[in-house]
């Protein structure tokens, strides 16, 4: 009796919390380990580069005009005779500042939206279904220029994040804030019906208890995986719109330097004779969009064993 | 035995996956991008510092702007010449076989109306091609080439006869006659008061007392007062021919115009000008985002005998396609794809590029372009405050960086025109002179009744080298006043939108402080003084609609400003010979400069180049500086 017993308690027994080993993860996907790690230099670069700069990354005439590659300028130099390296290395601070304030508020915002909408049901789910359905039916894009020219110039400055910064923020969040929503929608209808919820809704707990305590925390693993993957998506819709002239401030001395903005407008006109103009934003664009990515996908693998990443 | 696998075990079970694929095409990439970067110039000969490198650019293009001065006339007179000599060659060794076919042109933006008597951006291809002007006229040549006159009389300093050529007929089969003509002509002042002055091209026009048909082909028109430039003005192309029974059919009201003699009169517009408005060598058949296509009219008037430029049988080309290119880099691909037939500015920088191409043509043309910078009088009304934003920009380090190849400093009126342009470049830079400690004192002892700490850079898109310059501008004027809380941002716009904004008179003052545009890489001139470029110191044109410098300013400096430069600028136009008024307009241009008036022009490029498609023959090249080339109806294609 007492032998079954143990095999029961053995059974049931809830094993032990394992600690995250970061080496063993690295070892077990080593390119999201690779991707963390470019993560981390283009964070440590773009951090860095006040001390990293040659130069300040708006001063014009540092260097001759579309001077190749040299020992002072080691990216060249544009047409203006700005530094490329030290535009590289500042373009970085709003790539990622953009990036990342956007896929918080997209993420958050489409999972809050999709939590409180999902567990009311009815006809507060079925508006707020709609409302997403219009925003995907949208082009981005169009939806973008819209906001710029209806929204743009209303926006307040914040600490942190300037009025054509929050726009980009709002312009790509509203984006990805629908599609997130349909996602985090399933999860929550899914969970609304399992067991330990209606067991909570049995012993008289409140909704927002068993939002915030039963179900919230069943989503976190898909917001961290859907977080690692739209970040790219974002810096790239950042890049995307700062080469339409959509994006961030283009003049003065707090003009900030963006690898979109610097792969279009009067730089465009000299790639032929002056490639390294395009190469060098450009490459740092696709690190970092490549770091994401790779590390989203092993991400995902890690967190969520249905999607074992087979295509 | 699978969680015993490691992750190559695992990796060389699969297929293809996601991850696999990403990481293939991100190590493909940067592969791609490293040897597109080692294919860059790797000359590390050049191991000057950063700012010697600068400074001794700014040395070059001082050097190369005092050549360029001093070889100015004689570089015009050679282009001109060898485009002359080349076109004559292609002329004769093509014989009298010249083909017409489709002339493709691009512009950045589509236009916003298309009513010649209405100033709008981005349309003259439409009004030049589709209509009749009396003539046009060649500064560079003094050639004054008849059109839709036969001759012209000046029978008093106040009175000039016209004389029309006979049988011209608009689009619809209506009659040109002098009734026409004194309507078209006539329309322009009721239509400058109807819009409350919202388009800037009166003084064409607002010394004209009447215009009166005297003979089914013949108008007298009564000035009160003389002016010096009427015959020139008369080639522009708001003097169109337009048919009074099109306005009747299909005009929009503007507004109201009530005579001297305090009749009432209902003023129209026609912006989409409808078939018939017109009696020119093309029909419009189409006009939307994309562009304008126009095509040859047949039963267009003969010019018996034909005077230059004009041919006796009407155009040679049979259509003009102007696309709409936001993008002057897409432009630039269309052109090097033989996709358009002129590309300009082509900025010297990009030269090496079209190097070795036998379909294409650059041209180097002396420059007469503008970089305006025009000033909000509602706000810097206190001229110290004007003088103190010029003393605030690094007019030296401008040149070394936005005109590294030449640059040179700018007058009120363009260089172009010699005759009445006298201010040297050393006499130009003893008002412009870069001084941050003398700005920051002179903007703190301004006045301000509107009080500015941030100065905005308001621009049209279109241009990139425009960005460019907006952006030196706000950085030199915050790095001068900086020190003294004052900061500085560029605002982008579309060309519409900022002409919009630019020319809004709801208040006072502007949304803005600074108005950009221009990029001063390539222009011309009509060949008159406020064309080029007074009108944009004028208190009844650029001045009042534009910077808020005008005659009933609430602010008084500005006011009693603004009447002395009107009696400057009457005196000079008044005087027809040319001696003494280049002695007013050397006058007016100090007066200008010692008092900041309302707008001043940044440093320019020296040389401008042009790209033909080399099919394109006999354009003309200087008409494309004096903005006649639509009116070229000798230009041809050659074929093939």
């Amino acid at each position: 009796m007492a032998q079954e017993q143990s095999a029961l308690e053995l059974e049931y027994a809830i094993p032990p919390r394992q600690r995250f080993n970061p080496l063993k993860w690295a070892r077990r996907e080593p390119f999201g380990a690779f991707g963390f790690a470019l993560i981390i230099f283009i964070v440590f670069m773009s951090a860095a580069a006040p001390v990293l700069r040659t130069a300040p990354p708006n001063e014009f005439a540092v260097g001759p005009p579309l001077a190749g590659p040299n020992t002072e300028n080691w990216f060249g130099t544009t047409a203006r005779g700005k530094d490329v390296w030290s535009r590289v290395l500042f373009a970085g601070r709003i790539s990622l500042k953009i990036g990342v304030a956007t896929v918080l508020l997209g993420t958050l915002g489409g999972t809050l939206i999709a939590l409180l909408s999902a567990y009311a049901g009815g006809a507060v789910d079925f508006a707020v279904g709609r409302i997403a359905d219009m925003f995907i039916a949208i082009p981005g894009l169009l939806l973008a220029l819209v906001l710029h020219s209806s929204i743009s110039a209303d926006l307040p400055d914040l600490p942190g994040l300037q009025r054509e910064e929050l726009y980009l923020v709002v312009a790509i969040s509203l984006f990805f804030m629908p599609g997130t929503y349909r996602i985090m929608r399933g999860i929550v209808l899914e969970l609304r019906e399992s067991t330990y919820v209606e067991a909570a809704q049995v012993v008289g707990s409140s909704s927002f208890r068993i939002m915030w305590r039963h179900i919230a925390p069943n989503m976190f693993g898909l917001m961290i995986v859907i977080t690692s993957i739209s970040l790219p998506a974002a810096i790239l819709a950042e890049a995307s719109l700062s080469f339409l002239g959509l994006g961030v401030p283009i003049g003065g001395l707090d003009a900030v330097p963006s690898w979109g903005a610097d792969l279009s407008g009067s730089s465009r006109r000299f790639f032929s004779v002056a490639p390294w103009l395009a190469v060098f934003p450009g490459l740092a664009l696709a690190i970092t969009v490549f770091g994401f990515n790779i590390f989203g996908d092993s991400l995902r693998d890690s967190l969520d064993p249905r999607l074992r990443g087979r295509i | 035995m699978r969680d015993n696998e490691n992750y190559w075990q695992r990796l060389r079970r699969r297929p293809v996956t996601r991850r696999s694929f990403l990481v293939g095409s991100g190590v493909a990439a940067a592969g791609s991008a490293a040897i597109l970067a080692g294919c860059g110039d790797d000359d590390d000969d050049d191991d000057d510092a950063a700012a010697p490198a600068a400074t001794q650019a700014a040395a070059a293009t001082q050097a190369a702007a005092a050549a360029t001065e001093a070889a100015a006339e004689e570089q015009a007179a050679a282009a001109t010449e060898a485009a002359a000599a080349t076109q004559a060659a292609a002329q004769e060794e093509a014989g009298p076989d010249k083909h017409g076919g489709t002339l493709k042109l691009w512009k950045t933006e589509e236009d916003a109306g298309l009513d010649p008597g209405v100033f709008h951006l981005n349309n003259t291809e439409v009004i030049y091609s589709t209509m009749t002007q009396p003539y046009t006229y060649q500064p560079t040549k003094n050639v004054f080439a008849m059109d839709g006159m036969v001759g012209f009389e000046q029978v008093d300093p106040t009175t000039f006869v016209w004389s029309i050529r006979p049988g011209m007929k608009f689009h619809n089969g209506d009659p040109v006659d002098s009734e026409a003509v004194a309507f078209s002509f006539g329309r322009l002042e009721k239509l400058y008061r109807a819009l409350d002055g919202t388009h800037t091209t009166r003084t064409g026009f607002a010394f004209v007392d009447s215009f009166e048909p005297t003979d089914d082909l013949t108008v007298t028109e009564h000035w009160a007062r003389p002016n010096a430039d009427a015959p020139v003005y008369r080639a522009r192309h708001y003097y169109s021919f337009l048919n009074p029974r099109v306005v009747d059919e299909f005009g929009k009201f503007e507004g109201s115009y009530e005579h001297a003699d305090g009749t009432v009169e209902d003023v129209y517009s026609v912006q989409e000008l409808p078939h018939g408005s017109g009696s020119g060598p093309f029909t419009m058949v189409k006009r939307d985002a994309t562009g304008t296509r126009l095509e040859r009219w047949p039963d267009y008037h003969k010019h018996t005998p034909a005077d230059d430029g004009f041919v006796e049988d009407g155009p040679y080309i049979d259509t003009w396609e102007t696309r709409v290119i936001p993008d002057q880099t897409a432009a630039k691909a269309a052109f090097l794809a033989s996709d358009l037939d002129v590309f300009a500015p082509v900025d010297p920088l990009e030269l090496p590029e079209f190097d070795g191409l036998d379909h294409i043509n650059i041209v180097e043309l002396p420059a007469g372009g503008r970089s305006s910078q025009g000033m909000d009088g509602g706000k810097f009304h206190d001229k110290r405050a004007r003088q103190a934003l010029q003393k605030a920009f690094d007019y030296e380090g401008f040149i070394a960086a936005i005109r590294p190849l030449g640059g040179k400093y700018a007058a009120p009126i363009t260089d172009l025109l010699p005759a009445y342009q006298k201010l040297s470049q050393s006499d130009l830079q003893q008002w412009l002179r870069f001084d941050p400690a003398e700005a920051q004192a002179l903007w703190q002892a301004a006045d301000f009744v509107v009080p500015v700490d941030n100065i905005k850079v308001f621009m049209p898109t279109g241009s990139p080298l425009q960005h460019e310059i907006s952006d030196f501008m706000a950085q030199s004027l915050e790095k001068a006043l900086g020190p003294i809380g004052i900061t500085a941002e560029v605002e982008a716009v579309d060309g519409n939108s900022w002409a919009a904004r630019a020319v809004d008179r709801s208040t006072d003052i502007k949304d803005w402080e600074i108005l950009s545009y221009g990029d001063g890489a390539a222009g011309g001139t009509t060949g008159v003084p406020n064309d080029s470029s007074l009108i944009h110191y004028d208190p009844r044109a650029y001045g009042f609609n534009a910077f808020n410098h005008y005659l009933e300013s609430p602010r008084p400096e500005i006011a009693e400003g603004s009447a002395t430069i009107i009696d400057m600028l009457n005196a000079q136009e008044a005087e027809t010979d040319p001696e003494a008024r280049a002695v007013l307009l050397t006058e007016l241009q100090s007066w200008i400069l010692d008092n900041h008036w309302c707008n001043w022009g940044l440093p320019i490029s020296s040389v401008s180049y042009y790209g033909f498609s080399a099919r394109l023959q006999d354009q003309g090249v200087a008409d494309w500086l004096n903005f006649y080339d639509r009116r070229r109806e000798s230009m041809w294609l050659q074929k093939g």
